[in-house]
């Protein structure tokens, strides 16, 4: 009896105490954690859409690719646009990105915030070479390879498929719906 | 040479985990790509596994036999846990640059195989000295395997272009099929050196 109580009884000993600190620190951290998520965001959409302020349209009509849209707003107070997040599947999974739009429908700017892709190659979304083209496009966009105006990334084609069309969702979102907000 | 020092230059040479024990293998692969993700997921290994091993080697006794596998599983799952939620409230910017890695930290074998072959037998200060040991050995392998990966598949060393364009780069290198070339040269050539290391004495 003692052979399996004993075990039995001192790794739930264990278990007991580790759910009690991992607890306690999930309490501690969770307002520093979500403070920093906020500010993360908040960095991503200035970079997209600068000197702006922020506020999530809580109602925004989404799509498969459009996760979620803030409406920017310039510091004397006028609609500077919309940053529309965007999440698109690419070469090896997921990939998630950020689009800043004016009102005529133009790309202020492109960030690649997380993605599963080749480190090398897909990686390469992430770099300002690739993304920094985007400004200043509108319309509907292609890559070369399809005749279109974005330069691929060579050997990343269906990486730079899958960024161009997460920019057209954002486009196309702002054309849509860009004038109820 | 005092036991701790032996216990050291045994994780770094003759029982480097990778070469020799042939642990930690799918962080080896996947992070091996250039200089500082090697390296980064080394010193981040290296944290955790000398946290782990002291915590498993004060247990030692406390942990019964039969049951110390679930029981180190808990201790390691909860040590890296703790340690991901802390970098992310308070050192973003460390989070940012080894988010990737923390995750893979639970699941790399390494930290059992010391727990297990090392920590639960042995007294804190020499298990302290095994997981420094060890994560060194994995630190430097990896940044060796980041260096050649890097060097032969981007062009780059630590991300400044060193090739000209002209030069082909090899991009089978920085996928996973490089990793196992590489490793497998490196570790053939490791094996060479410390066979013949043992001849002469």
């Amino acid at each position: 009896m003692n052979q399996i109580s004993t075990p039995a009884i001192r790794l739930c000993v264990i278990c007991v105490v580790c759910a009690f600190l991992l607890g306690i620190c999930s309490e501690v951290t969770k307002e520093p954690i979500a403070a920093q998520t906020i500010k993360t965001q908040q960095e991503a959409m200035a970079a997209v859409l600068p000197d702006c302020t922020y506020e999530d349209i809580k109602d925004a009509k989404l799509s498969d690719n459009v996760t979620a849209v803030a409406k920017a707003t310039d510091n004397s107070g006028n609609a500077a646009g919309f940053v529309v997040s965007c999440e698109v599947s690419s070469f090896g999974g997921p990939l998630d990105m950020m689009v800043g739009v004016d009102p005529n429908g133009t790309i202020t700017g492109l960030r690649v915030l997380s993605h599963s892709d080749t480190p090398g190659l897909g990686a390469r979304s992430t770099e300002p070479e690739f993304y920094g083209q985007f400004n200043g496009m509108s319309g509907t966009l292609a890559v070369d390879k399809d005749g279109g105006q974005v330069k691929a990334i060579t050997s990343a084609t269906i990486t730079s498929r899958a960024v161009t069309s997460g920019a057209n969702a954002a486009l196309q979102w702002v054309s849509e719906n860009g004038g109820a907000y | 040479m005092s036991n701790n020092l032996k216990v050291l230059r045994d994780g770094i040479i003759f029982d480097n985990p990778i070469l020799i024990q042939v642990v930690g293998m799918c962080a080896t692969l996947a992070t091996s790509t250039s200089i500082i993700n090697g390296v980064g997921m080394g010193l981040s290994t290296t944290a955790v596994l000398v946290g782990s091993n002291v915590v498993i080697s004060l247990l030692r006794k406390f942990i019964p036999d039969t049951v110390r596998i679930p029981c180190f599983i808990v201790v390691i799952a909860s040590f890296v846990t703790i340690v991901q939620l802390l970098l992310q409230a308070y050192l973003p910017s460390l989070n940012d640059a080894l988010g990737l890695y923390i995750p893979l930290i639970v699941v790399n074998c390494i930290i059992l195989a010391r727990a297990e072959g090392f920590a639960s037998k042995n007294g804190p200060v020499a298990s302290f000295f095994d997981g420094l040991g060890n994560g060194l050995g994995f630190t430097i392998v990896l940044g060796v395997m980041g260096a050649i990966r890097e060097f032969l598949g981007s062009g780059t060393f630590l991300s400044a272009k060193v090739l000209p364009d002209v030069f082909p780069k090899t991009l089978l290198l920085i996928m996973a099929p490089g990793a196992f070339f590489t490793l497998g040269i490196l570790m053939a050539l490791f094996k060479h050196v410390i066979a013949k290391r043992k001849t002469a004495e």
